[in-house]
């Protein structure tokens, strides 16, 4: 299961989802929007998404967790829209028959998800100013 | 690329530097190549020198003006692999001579295009000037110019190539032709906010994806580079020789910030 929401993560329903008689184990990420960003004080972020790609690839990236650990349940859930400082950005959940596999899973899913979703992160700083994350770096030269 | 992308692309059967002279020797008395000035290769046509280094296009014109004073001069870039023999026959009978210079508009910014030009032997003493200056942008010197501009009468007759997404794009769409399409384009984050909108419906002749980001990078002023976008034609992730087909969805993607 991965959706989008613009709504506040409530943890009890994901975690609930991975209830299984054939599971031993649970483990569960939460990313939270913390207060800086490389030495920046952040007061608020806003998440973009594109959700029809990023829920597909999204649903993929947990079918392949489940192969790969055999794992009983994998779901995630990421934000959009305004966030303030605390609140959950992202969670995932899995479980499987043992743990070892559930603490690897929850990575995997947590790094593909970082790398391969359409999702956009807007920083706001106290100095009115506000940054996209990761675009610093690549901003183009026009060429004549 | 630099310059040995005019011997790697290959148009019509000729690699870009010999379908660019070949384009030229109809229209001209005599076509001459100009290369650079450490340049010791042997070529199949006349060439001339430039007299001085990492000087561009504007060093180019220098030693031609050097070498015939009071010739005029059509110059053109060697990585125009959309330019046609009717757009070069148009340009040559729009001439002024009583401009310094007879140019196209550029399609993308609406600017003098400085390398499918006309050059009187009356800009020789400005280039000269600007040059001693240290100007090297070949686009301000021409604009420092009395000048006659004409539209396109081809609209991507001077798109050029400098990557090889821009290559594959030249190599369909001259295999295939480049016909006019509808496509929507979305665009998310920082491209959103460049474009000023999130989605519109564009009108393109480029054969694949790297041509439209193309047009679109030079036209909404999108401010990254092609190396750090992602794109998704119709909701799939695709790569950026995917052609395009009419009414396609094409979704722009800056680098990902999730978690």
């Amino acid at each position: 299961m991965f959706c989008l929401t613009s709504e506040p993560i409530d943890p009890s329903t994901l975690r609930d989802a991975a209830n299984n008689p054939h599971a031993g184990a649970v483990s569960i990420f939460e990313g939270l929007v913390r207060n800086h960003h490389q030495g920046r004080k952040v007061l608020r972020l806003e998440y973009e998404a594109h959700g029809p790609v990023a829920e597909k690839e999204g649903r993929i990236i947990l079918r392949e967790a489940i192969e790969k650990f055999d794992l009983d349940y994998a779901g995630a859930i990421h934000r959009t829209g305004p966030l303030e400082i605390g609140e959950c950005a992202v969670m995932v959940v899995v479980s499987a028959p043992h743990r070892s596999e559930t603490f690897d899973a929850c990575r995997f899913v947590i790094d593909e998800v970082k790398r391969r979703l359409p999702i956009w992160k807007k920083e706001f700083y106290p100095d009115g100013s506000s940054n996209w994350v990761g675009c610093e770096g690549c901003t183009g030269k026009h060429q004549h | 690329m630099g310059r040995d992308k005019a011997d790697l692309m290959v148009v019509d059967g000729l690699s870009m530097r010999d379908r660019g002279m070949e384009l030229l020797g109809a229209v001209t008395a005599k076509s001459f190549l100009a290369i650079a000035e450490d340049d010791d290769r042997q070529y199949h046509h006349p060439t001339i020198q430039d007299l001085r280094e990492n000087a561009g296009p504007m060093a180019g014109l220098e030693s031609a003006f050097r070498h015939s004073p009071e010739a005029t001069w059509l110059v053109t870039a060697c990585d125009l692999p959309f330019l046609t023999a009717p757009t070069l026959q148009y340009l040559v009978e729009s001439r002024d001579p009583t401009s310094d210079a007879t140019c196209f508009t550029s399609r993308f910014d609406g600017k003098p295009e400085p390398l499918c030009t006309i050059y009187e032997p009356s800009s020789h003493s400005s280039l000269e000037r600007m040059l001693s200056g240290g100007v090297r942008c070949a686009r301000r010197f021409l604009s420092s110019l009395t000048r006659k501009e004409i539209e396109l009468p081809e609209l991507s007759a001077l798109d050029n190539c400098n990557r090889p997404e821009d290559l594959e794009e030249a190599r369909l769409s001259l295999n295939h032709g480049r016909t006019l399409k509808n496509v929507l384009v979305e665009y998310c984050g920082v491209l959103r906010e460049d474009a000023g909108c999130a989605s519109e419906e564009v009108q393109t002749r480029s054969v694949t994806a790297a041509g439209l980001w193309e047009e679109l990078r030079m036209s909404r002023r999108l401010s990254l580079e092609i190396d750090s976008v992602k794109i998704a034609i119709n909701d799939e992730f695709r790569s950026w020789n995917q052609p395009l087909a009419e009414e396609d969805k094409v979704t722009l993607f800056p680098p990902f910030a999730g978690g």
